[in-house]
C-alpha cells in the first residue's frame, strides 16, 4: 500500500472518502480517510477467510468470538474486525499509530490473507463458523 | 420475516463493547459512546426551552435543529452500521427482502440503550409506523420537567424518517459512500421522508409512536 | 486494571443502566453535531449548558456507585471514575493531578476532538465541553462537595490543534 499516492487526497478529504485502492493477490484493500490522524481499512476477497488466517490473527493478539465474526484487538496497534463467510474484515488503526505504521499493517494483514488463501485452507471452514 | 431480533440484540449486547486501552470504543466502522441519556437530555430539552423563552415563535425552528441532528445520527450512525462487519455477519445473512434493512436495523437499535422499538406496519417505500417504549427521552424529560405539551423524542423521531431515507431513499443496500453530498441530496429531496411523533410518553401516552411517510408532492 | 463497574442490560425493555441511570449508545457524529447545534443556536452560552450537563449526569451516576462501591480514599474514587469514564468510550483521562481542592486533568484521546476534528478540522477553541463537565462531577462525588463549588475547563484541546486536551479544575 502506497501511503503517497492517497497523501495529497488526504489534505482535502472528508470523513469516509476513498483515499485508494490496492489489490494485494486476491485481497482488495480499500483506504478511507477517518480523521487527520487515522485512516480505515477495509479488506475485503471474493471467497471466504481461511481458519488459517483467523489463527495467524489469534497470534497477534486478543480474539473475542461472536456466533458469526470475530474481533482482533492488538494493543497499541490496531482493531480487525472479521466477517469471514463475507470475505470482508475493517482495520481500525489506534490513534497512537502513524499512519505510515496503520498502511504497513493493513498491508501485513493482506500479504497474510493472501498467502493463506493460497493454501486452499478455506476448503476447511467449518459448518458453524461465520 | 427472517429477521430474528432476540439473536441480533443478544448479540450485540454481547459484544462487551467498551473502551480499549485508549479508552475508545471502535465498533460497526464507527467510534460509539456508551453516553448519559441524562446529558443528551438536559443539553437538548436545555437548548430548545432557552430558544422557546426568548421567542416562543421559534418553537418550530428549535425543534427542526434538533431533528437535523437526529437526521445526521441515523445518516452517519444507521448507514455505518449497515456498511458495517458485523452487518455482513449477524444481520445481513437473515435478509430476504429490503424490507428486512428496516427490521434489522431496528432490531441491533433495541441494544443501544434507547429504549424498545417494535415496528408496528411498513408499506414498502412509502410508510412505517413504529413503538417505542421506554424511551430515553420521554422518561428523561418527566423526571425534570413538568408534563410536556407537544412530543419529546426528537433523537427517535428523527431517526426514524433517517432509517426510512438511507433504505428507500439513499438505497443503502447498494452500500454507497456516505458522504455530506449524500446526506443533502437523500433528506433534501423533494419526496424525502419525514418523521412525526404522534403519540409521546413525555405528554402523558402509554407509549412513543413515530409516524414516517414522504413529504406530500 | 480497569475497576469500572459494567453496565446492566434489560434486553426485554432495551434499556441500559449504571447507577440508577440511563445509558445510550451514539457515535461521534452525532455526538459532535449535536454540540455543534447547541452551540450555534446558544452562542457563548452553549458552554455552560454543556458543562453542567457534563457535570450533574456524571456526578449523580457516579454518586450512587460510590456510595456501593465504598471506595477506600477519594483518590481511589477518581480512579474508578476516569476508569468507568474510558469504558464508556471519552479516552483515558489522567486524574493523577486532581485533588480535593482541584488541580489538572489531562486526556490523550478524546472522543469529543477527535470526532470533532475528523468531521469539520480545528475550532478556534477547546470543545470538550462534556469532559470538563464529567471532571467536575467525579470530584464532588469523590470528594463529597457541593458541585456549585466547582468550575471546570479546558485549557488546551487538540480539536483546537493542541497535543493534547488538558482541563483545569478549580474548588471555591
Amino acid at each position: 500500500m502506497t501511503l503517497d499516492a492517497g497523501q495529497d487526497r488526504r489534505s482535502f478529504a472528508s470523513y469516509g472518502q476513498v483515499l485508494d485502492v490496492v489489490d494485494v493477490g486476491r485481497v482488495r484493500i480499500t483506504r478511507r480517510y477517518s480523521c487527520i490522524r487515522r485512516d480505515q481499512y477495509e479488506i475485503v476477497t471474493n471467497e471466504p477467510f481461511p481458519p488459517a488466517f483467523r489463527d495467524w490473527l489469534a497470534s497477534r493478539g486478543e480474539v473475542r468470538e461472536r456466533p458469526s465474526f470475530y474481533v482482533i484487538d492488538v494493543p497499541g496497534a490496531f482493531q480487525l474486525t472479521v466477517a469471514p463467510r463475507a470475505g470482508r474484515a475493517i482495520l481500525m488503526p489506534r490513534l497512537a499509530t502513524d499512519l505510515t505504521g496503520q498502511a504497513k499493517a493493513a498491508r501485513e494483514i493482506a500479504e497474510t490473507l493472501d498467502h493463506a488463501l493460497d493454501q486452499g485452507s478455506c476448503l476447511a471452514i467449518t459448518p458453524q463458523a461465520g | 420475516m427472517a429477521i430474528d431480533e432476540r439473536v441480533i440484540v443478544e448479540t450485540v449486547v454481547g459484544m462487551g463493547l467498551a473502551g480499549n486501552e485508549e479508552g475508545l470504543i471502535p465498533a460497526f466502522g464507527l467510534y460509539l459512546t456508551n453516553h448519559y441519556a441524562d446529558f443528551y437530555n438536559r443539553i437538548s430539552f436545555g437548548v430548545l426551552g432557552a430558544l422557546v423563552r426568548e421567542n416562543p415563535e421559534l418553537t418550530e425552528d428549535a425543534i427542526a435543529l434538533l431533528t437535523e441532528a437526529a437526521h445526521v445520527c441515523a445518516f452517519h450512525t444507521f448507514g455505518g452500521i449497515m456498511a458495517s462487519v458485523e452487518w455482513d455477519a449477524l444481520v445481513q445473512p437473515m435478509i430476504e427482502s429490503r424490507e428486512d434493512w428496516v427490521f434489522g436495523m431496528m432490531a441491533v437499535v433495541n441494544a443501544f440503550g434507547w429504549g424498545r422499538f417494535r415496528v408496528a406496519e411498513l408499506s414498502p417505500g412509502e410508510r412505517l409506523v413504529v413503538e417505542l417504549r421506554d424511551s430515553y427521552e420521554s422518561s428523561g424529560y418527566l423526571e425534570s420537567y413538568p408534563r410536556a405539551d407537544g412530543p419529546r423524542c426528537f433523537l427517535a423521531n428523527g431517526g426514524m424518517a433517517g432509517l426510512m431515507n438511507l433504505v428507500y431513499q439513499g438505497d443503502i443496500t447498494r452500500r454507497p459512500a456516505l458522504t455530506e453530498e449524500l446526506y443533502r441530496e437523500v433528506f433534501s429531496h423533494p419526496r424525502s421522508f419525514r418523521s412525526r411523533e404522534r403519540l409521546c410518553a413525555a405528554q402523558g401516552d402509554s407509549h412513543c409512536e413515530f409516524v414516517v411517510e414522504r413529504m406530500p408532492q | 486494571m480497569s475497576s469500572h463497574l459494567a453496565p446492566t442490560a434489560d434486553l426485554e425493555r432495551g434499556i441500559t443502566t449504571l447507577g440508577g441511570r440511563r445509558l445510550v449508545f451514539h457515535c461521534h457524529h452525532y455526538n459532535v453535531f449535536l454540540q455543534r447545534t447547541i452551540e450555534d443556536a446558544l452562542q457563548e452560552r452553549a458552554p455552560r449548558l454543556l458543562v453542567a450537563a457534563g457535570m450533574e449526569a456524571s456526578r449523580s451516576m457516579l454518586q450512587k456507585l460510590e456510595a456501593e462501591a465504598e471506595s477506600a480514599s477519594a483518590a481511589d474514587a477518581l480512579r474508578r471514575a476516569a476508569d468507568m469514564f474510558a469504558a464508556q468510550g471519552f479516552g483515558r483521562v489522567d486524574v493523577g493531578e486532581l485533588g480535593e481542592s482541584g488541580g489538572r486533568a489531562t486526556l490523550d484521546h478524546s472522543h469529543y476532538a477527535v470526532g470533532w476534528v475528523s468531521r469539520w478540522g480545528k475550532r478556534p477553541s477547546p470543545g470538550c465541553f462534556f469532559v470538563a463537565g464529567f471532571l467536575a462531577g467525579a470530584l464532588a462525588a469523590a470528594h463529597r462537595l457541593s458541585p456549585e463549588r466547582i468550575t471546570s475547563r479546558e485549557v488546551e484541546c487538540v480539536a483546537a490543534g493542541d497535543e493534547r486536551c488538558s482541563f483545569r479544575v478549580e474548588v471555591w
